[in-house]
């Protein structure tokens, strides 16, 4: 055994999944559709008896990572090797009996269960399907299986309606557990369930752990749940891995700037504890078309200023945001004031008959952005672009905001850049050809990044 | 078992301070539930029936079927190639002989009597045992074409549904293309071309009948596939084939149930109206279409300035009670197994 924990029993290569958006068949013929990257080239590795804890907001492609893993969604590209087998080129039969290895874990217990079966045949699906046990032996696995994840076996002959979400997800625990298999991917298996039965069911998995000695890849979107049971962690962006280590590793700085702001989601049970929460500014792009460069990016609290500027970190992300709404401008009217109180609302002046200081009061408040920007070289181009776009058309304008502002995370893609051994963030922060002179200063001046950040 | 060298040191179960698993085992129970009271758990399908079984206009049409139905069997005795099966005899005369070429007391037309309890058709026949054994084409040509066009449909549906992409978009243009004409205008179409007849009636009702099974299965189809379990059963290794009929198609059984027994009745009278138009069974038949057909005239004026009522009435509340009772019990089946959600109701209904 100890030999083999050396060599992962599962591991990703560059694993790739894509969609084609096209609604109907007309569509498609004129090729019209548009691609969703949900996994855009992920590689990761689970040894033995080892617990990955997969985190991510919803639509970040944890789901789709998970069901890839093992074809219940076939992949677009890339690979998957279970203990040195491809499975992404096993033939269909090869790959019934690895079902036998690598099992699934739903998130919704309620729809995961199929209301017309009793929880026995649930329970002895898998065994009729592999010719695992028959007849009394198969009742008997059942009973037994029933038991393994605290389930009374007289249970076996009720329907699943019969039964609360948390015992709902006990069935789906033993009808896993049947085959005896290896790893589990456990897919959110305790968001749907109230707080209090979430532990009830993290703790079961644990002790199933050590009992059979599983390995679990623990897809999860918040991470005070991966915390407890992983044993490293993996951070998901857009499709993509943003931060990857032990545990610990993750949990404490160095940061990827994503897995900051998701920690400092996280609720301290102390009183004392004063939350300085980080938040994002805008929403999850849309993973049709991901943002250039590093996908972060849009949101990116420590977003690299080029070197020819040098401001306080806030006034920069407020610029940036800035920019991303230029580029999407219909009208000037976005630029300036969104929150315009009821009654100027009523009326409201095209902004370009205002005259241009209020024009330029209206952008900086609408973006906090400071009056002047310490910087004075980006000051005279900030205000020059308001100039332009004050007085010329709005296209031209907007061009000129693209140039004038350029950080290096829209034109360069982050590596998963190796901090230790077993720790690897995908930032440009941690480049040592772009980070060296911008470092992770950022870490050192946070103080006053931390109250500036929430705009 | 776990080798500690990539197992974290800060992971373990969670502990929770401050609170005391052993009250909450041992606590008064919240509610009266306990292992006892839920013991005879039952299926979906047992708690449907008792609904069913408690359903009184249900129940009416039921009873009301079967005795039309036993009434239809027993009316005249059934043989198989020479061997009589069935010998019994209720209707007290042969539903085709002309009664008063033996016994001359009998005339065209004679109302209701003791002897004769519906009265005599327009050709000399017993109304009564005409009707009791029409029910035999009615009834059976109702059951078998439903039969037919639901297991067409539930396949053919289901395939559709389960597969989606290119074939379903196939399949279901065809579907379309028969949606866009009345059924009963398919099936006339079908039988003016192959002429009246027993198997050209129950063909010309299912050779397109099965589209509306089709739609409603594909539907439900789409709906379950997209339930955990559906992928959960392929997470285990199942086939194709044993997620389907495991797993798909018991789950879309029921409003396909519900459309089939509210179709009975449509179908039967879809046969009666090609009767009565003079297209289904060949005429002097005792099927209840047919027969209101021959006696059409009569509903103007009969003979003597007379209109002989029971010629047409008998027939016509025969179709009417076979078809009410159909109805009652296919939204008694609709009420028990829950199907109003799926529309399956509100499909039934047009041919
Ligand atoms: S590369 Fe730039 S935008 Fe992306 S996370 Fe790092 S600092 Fe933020």
């Amino acid at each position: 055994m100890s030999n083999q924990t050396d060599s992962p029993i599962l591991r990703a290569e560059n694993l790739k999944k894509y969609y084609d958006t096209s609604g109907g068949f007309v569509e498609s013929l004129l090729n019209r559709g548009n691609t969703v990257k949900a996994v855009d080239g992920v590689s990761l590795e689970l040894r033995e008896g080892e617990t990955l804890g997969v985190v991510g907001e919803s639509g970040c492609g944890k789901t789709t990572l998970g069901r890839s893993l093992i074809r219940l969604i076939e992949p677009t590209d890339g690979s998957v090797y279970y203990r040195g087998d491809d499975i992404t080129t096993i033939s269909k039969k090869e790959l019934r009996s690895l079902r036998k290895d690598i099992q699934y874990i739903f998130q919704d217990p309620f729809s995961s269960l199929n209301p017309r079966l009793t929880v026995g045949d649930i329970i002895g699906e898998p065994l009729d399907i592999h010719g695992l046990a028959s007849g009394q032996e198969r009742e008997e696995r059942i009973y037994e299986l029933l038991e393994i994840v605290g389930l009374n076996p007289s249970h076996a002959r009720r329907y699943p309606h019969e039964f609360s979400g948390g015992q709902r997800q006990r069935i789906g625990i033993a009808r896993a557990l049947a085959v005896d298999p290896e790893v589990i991917i456990c897919d959110e298996p305790v968001s749907a369930l109230d707080v209090s039965v979430q532990a009830q069911i993290l703790n079961l998995l644990e002790d199933l752990q050590d009992e059979f000695g599983l390995s679990y890849i623990f897809i999860a979107h918040d991470l005070s749940v991966v915390e407890h049971i992983s044993d490293r962690v993996a951070v998901m962006y857009l499709g993509k891995i943003a931060e990857i280590g032990r545990t610990e590793e993750v949990f404490t700085p160095p940061y990827h700037p994503y897995a900051e702001a998701l920690l400092s989601a996280i609720p301290e049970p102390d009183p004392l504890w004063e939350g300085e929460q980080i938040f994002l500014s805008g929403t999850v792009p849309s993973p049709i078309d991901p943002p250039s460069g590093c996908s972060f990016h849009t949101r990116c609290p420590r977003i690299i200023q080029p070197e020819s500027y040098e401001m306080e970190q806030a006034t920069w992300r407020s610029i940036m945001d800035f920019k991303q709404r230029a580029a999407g401008a219909d009208s000037l009217e976005a630029l300036t004031a969104v929150n315009t109180d009821a009654d100027t609302y009523t009326d409201r002046t095209d902004p370009r008959e205002l005259p241009f200081g209020e024009f330029e009061t209206l952008v900086r408040n609408e973006f906090s952005i400071p009056d002047p920007i310490s910087d004075s070289q980006a000051e005279a181009t900030f205000v020059d672009v308001l100039e332009t776009l004050h007085s010329d058309s709005l296209a031209i304008g907007i061009d000129r905001v693209r140039e004038a502002f350029i950080s290096p995370c829209e034109e360069q893609s982050p590596e998963l850049i190796a901090n230790s051994e077993t720790h690897h963030i995908s930032c440009l922060l941690y480049d040592d050809e772009l980070g060296s002179d911008t470092g992770y200063q950022t870490e050192t001046n946070g103080q006053d990044n931390e109250t500036a950040l929430s705009n | 078992m776990t080798d500690t060298q990539n197992i974290s040191a800060g992971r373990g179960r969670i502990q929770i301070t401050g609170f005391d698993p052993e009250r909450v085992t041992e606590r008064e129970p919240l509610s009266d539930w306990t292992e006892e009271t839920g013991t005879g758990t039952q299926s979906r399908w047992k708690r449907g029936f008792k609904r069913f079984v408690r359903n009184r206009s249900a129940m009416i049409g039921v009873i009301v079927v079967s005795i039309m139905s036993l009434l239809a069997i027993f009316s005249r005795p059934i043989e198989f190639f020479g061997f009589v099966v069935q010998p019994f005899a209720i209707a007290p005369y042969d539903p085709t002989t002309i009664l008063y070429l033996q016994d001359p007391t009998v005339n065209v037309y004679d109302p209701p009597s003791s002897a004769h309890p519906m009265g005599i058709d327009g050709s000399g026949r017993d109304l009564f045992s005409r009707i009791l054994y029409g029910g035999r084409y009615s009834l059976s040509i109702g059951f078998v074409v439903v039969g037919l066009t639901a297991s067409v449909g539930l396949v053919y549906g289901g395939i559709s549904g389960y597969y989606g992409g290119w074939v379903d978009e196939l399949m279901m243009r065809i579907v379309d293309t028969i949606y866009a004409f009345p059924g009963i205008v398919l099936a006339l179409i079908i039988v003016a071309i192959l002429g009246g007849g027993y198997w050209q009636l129950v063909l010309a009702f299912s050779l397109f009948g099965w589209n509306g099974y089709a739609r409603l299965v594909r539907g439900e189809v789409l709906k379950i596939k997209q339930n955990e379990y559906v992928l959960a059963a392929k997470a285990l290794g199942a086939r194709d084939r044993s997620v389907i009929f495991k797993h798909i198609l018991p789950n879309a059984m029921p409003p396909l149930l519900v459309l089939a027994s509210l179709s009975i009745g449509t179908v039967v009278i879809g046969v009666a109206a090609l009767g009565f138009l003079g297209l289904g069974m060949p005429p002097g038949t005792a099927e209840w279409g047919t027969m209101l057909d021959a006696t059409r005239e009569t509903l103007i004026q009969g003979p003597d300035g007379q209109i002989p009522w029971w010629a047409t009435i008998y027939p016509g509340m025969a179709i009417f009670i076979f078809v009410m009772s159909m109805n009652m019990i296919g939204d008694g089946v609709n009420d028990a197994l829950d199907a109003q959600e799926t529309g399956a109701g509100e499909q039934a209904g047009g041919v």
